[in-house]
């Protein structure tokens, strides 16, 4: 097999489009991602100062109370609602909103005072404030409905204010921003969910102000990871569809003029894949982290757990290049075969949550997602970051290797005889 | 010490290859001469173990190589009619990478290596990258590949086809030596008939899947023996000078050519003062006057009513 991998290595590396695809557009569109996520919460340089009101007509225990209600009434099973209550309990959108809008990270351009919404309405049509923030009543019980129970939302946080202003859009974004990421990681954890696991909230919530802490993920960690799985199933497609050149070229009839094994042909581009993925993988993790910090303050432990989850991801997307490699030699239509490579990939993409965020797809659906190669690899660094447990990745692992050895299977089962039967 | 018995392969509704004998010994240099479609490639592909016959045989010193070919593919090498290398590796990576796949051992290989591109004088150019090559230079690394595991019978399938005259000469200079020189039996199958004439010593020659003639090179030009090709330049050509000309006695055929007619007549039938009559008669001059010598070329035409570059 060696001969075969030297080759399949060689031939990528002189095809500098081909790197350049796997490369630079993955760390290309990071970049861009990262940079306009974080440039929103960059506070040092932030030229505006707002002053706003924040306005509260939820109540945080009967928004919980109204949800447990909920809950009760639904054909759940009994540890399934003990589940979720027990994450509603911990889990206080309002106060955590109130906690970050105070944090001390913003408190210098941003003031802001709690009071009711008529005096709030009064000080904005006086000039007095920029804007308000209202949260209004039963929002947390359809926050947390939403997010737990997959139901659609009714009550969503405004931002209240005379006319359009930088202020009130910066304020806006802010807001915005902080509830997609609660949104996020609640969904997560929900994803992740074994049945025992506590679910790990952040301390008082006001952590996670992008890229000022490592703990819980952020949104430019969540992109980084899908972006580069999703880039790593093109490989599979990329590496497999090299075989159409070779069959057109007629060097692989070349190798059947010989006694070598054609499976090794196979095994080779099974390998090469590997290879590429783990590089491309490593290398983009690095760059990205080297210009973004991703993942600050992160422990020896946890890149050691992301290299093994990443040798995880190159063994499947291994996997289904084999797959797209025996396809290749058994079909002899070069659009069919690019077809049907590119419609899988973008399922599992999609699926898996390389196009948009897995927790915004339905919930069935997100539940098949995390069985795709790159949605598996996704949830598990999501979680991992948040709590390194050597112990947490033996699943994703098994999994990855699962999925190898299924298509390793199917490749060999599909791979034709040689070619002495036309 | 190479046999077909009776190969056929049928595609569909096309017999491509019709019950081929053929056989090589050990140190000949037989040539294998058709046109286009003829089925040459296909027979190759199905001894070089490539492709199962529809049905017939192919022997190795005797046994048969359908089942288990792992023998036969230790001993041929073959040049496939396309050129079958990895455009984006050099010539040496590409000769590195197949001799691996022809298991040849390291310390050999690199000496094989350095041999076959001296052999196909492109030592000096080993470093550059196929697709950088012209078409000859890409034909003699093609070569050189099938080289590398020093194969006893080597097959070619049309190496010189589009190539510059040099490529050319050096390509027919490498086959001449490998034969006589290490006596590697050759198959040679070329469009260009002045090549097989000047490298084999026995031709096969086959049109629609079937075998048409074979023998020495003399024994196929004997074929045409008992007959004459007149060339005749005419200022002119008219056709009752072809309906006349044909009317004489012993003349076989007539054709118009560019420049006047072509007269197939029975060997030794002195034709000259009956044609120039018949030319003075349409107020036509003869411009030139030639009898050819019959060439393969001819021998080939005659069989197949082709030429054999179209
Ligand atoms: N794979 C194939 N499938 C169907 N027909 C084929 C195939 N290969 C060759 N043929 C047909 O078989 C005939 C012989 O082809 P080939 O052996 O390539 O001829 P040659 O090499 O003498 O030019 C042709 O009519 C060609 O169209
Ligand atoms: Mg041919």
């Amino acid at each position: 097999m060696g001969p075969m991998l030297k080759k399949d290595l060689l031939v990528f590396w002189r095809d500098r489009k081909e790197i350049l695809m796997a490369l630079l557009l993955p760390i290309g569109i990071i970049a861009i991602l990262s940079f306009v996520l974080s440039g929103m919460f960059d506070s040092e340089e932030s030229p505006v100062n707002v002053d706003a009101a924040l306005v509260i007509e939820d109540s945080q225990d009967s928004g919980v109370e109204h949800f447990a209600n909920q809950v009760e009434e639904s054909q759940l099973s009994e540890s399934e609602r003990e589940r979720l209550l027990m994450q509603a309990s911990q889990f206080n959108p309002t106060t955590m909103l109130e906690e970050f809008l105070n944090h001390p990270d913003l408190s210098d351009w941003l003031n802001i005072e709690k009071m009711n919404k008529e005096e709030a309405t009064e000080k904005i049509k006086a000039g007095e404030l920029h804007a308000a923030v209202y949260i209004p009543s039963g929002f947390t019980a359809s926050f947390l409905a939403e997010v737990l129970l997959d139901e659609s939302s009714e009550a969503t946080i405004q931002v209240l204010a005379e006319e359009t202003s930088t202020e009130r859009s910066t304020l806006g974004s802010i807001v915005g921003s902080y509830v997609e990421s609660m949104n996020l990681q609640l969904a997560v954890q929900q994803l992740g969910q074994t049945e025992m696991v506590e679910p790990q909230l952040p301390e008082g919530g006001t952590e996670h102000v992008a890229g000022s802490d490592s703990d819980p993920f952020n949104i430019v960690q969540y992109f980084t990871l899908a972006i580069g799985s999703l880039f790593a199933l093109f490989i599979s497609q990329t590496v497999a569809t090299k075989t159409i050149a070779e069959k057109r070229e007629q060097v692989f009839n070349r190798i059947l003029l010989t006694n070598y094994p054609p499976i090794y042909f196979l095994l080779g581009k099974i390998a090469s894949a590997f290879v590429f993925v783990w590089l491309q993988l490593v290398i983009t993790i690095l760059v990205i982290q080297m210009f973004f910090d991703v993942f600050p303050n992160a422990s020896a432990e946890f890149w050691l757990g992301l290299l093994l989850a990443i040798t995880g991801l190159a063994l499947a997307v291994g996997g289904l290049t084999g797959i797209f490699t025996s396809l290749t030699l058994k079909m002899n239509d070069p659009d069919a075969i690019n077809g049907i490579a590119t419609v899988i990939i973008m399922t599992f993409g999609a699926l898996g949550g390389g196009f948009f965020p897995i927790m915004f797809l339905p919930n069935f659906l997100q539940h098949i997602g995390i069985w795709t190669p790159n949605g598996k690899f996704l949830v598990s660094i999501l979680e991992w970051v948040q709590q390194p447990a050597l112990e947490d990745l033996t699943a994703p692992l098994l999994y990855f290797v699962g999925f190898f050895l299924v298509s390793l299977v199917i490749a060999l089962v599909m791979f034709p005889r040689r070619g002495r039967n036309e | 010490m190479l046999e077909t018995v009776k190969l056929s392969k049928t595609f569909k509704n096309i017999k491509a290859v019709d019950e081929i004998d053929l056989y090589l010994n050990r140190g000949e240099s037989v040539g294998l001469l058709g046109p286009n479609g003829a089925g040459k490639s296909t027979t190759i592909s199905m001894i070089s173990s490539l492709m199962k016959p529809t049905s017939g045989d192919v022997l190795l010193n005797g046994k048969s190589t359908i089942k288990d070919p792992s023998e036969i593919r230790k001993v041929l090498g073959v040049v496939p009619q396309e050129i079958a290398l990895y455009e984006e590796l050099s010539a040496y990576e590409n000769l590195k990478f197949f001799g691996e796949v022809y298991s040849v051992d390291k310390k050999r290989l690199e000496e094989r290596i350095q041999y076959t591109l001296e052999m196909v004088g492109l030592k000096e150019r080993q470093k550059g990258l196929i697709k950088t090559f012209s078409g000859g230079m890409k034909r003699r690394v093609n070569i050189a590949a099938a080289l590398l595991h020093e194969p006893e019978i080597l097959i070619l399938d049309e190496p010189t086809v589009g190539i510059d005259p040099q490529s050319r000469n050096h390509i027919l200079e490498t086959v001449k030596r490998l034969n006589e020189e290490q006596g590697t039996t050759v198959l040679y199958t070329s469009h260009y008939m002045e090549e097989v004439e000047q490298l084999c010593d026995r031709v096969y020659i086959v049109d629609h899947g079937k075998l048409v003639a074979s023998g020495t090179i003399n024994e196929l030009l004997s074929i045409l023996s008992s007959e004459d090709t007149i060339q005749i330049q005419l200022s002119q050509t008219t056709d009752s000078l072809i309906e006349k000309v044909s009317a004489i006695d012993h003349v076989l055929r007539v054709d118009e050519t560019k420049e006047g007619i072509r007269v197939i007549s029975k060997k030794g039938s002195n034709l000259l003062s009956q044609i120039v009559q018949i030319a003075e008669s349409e107020d036509l001059q003869i411009v030139h006057f030639e009898v050819e010598v019959p060439s393969l070329e001819d021998v080939f035409l005659h069989l197949t009513g082709k030429t054999l570059r179209d």
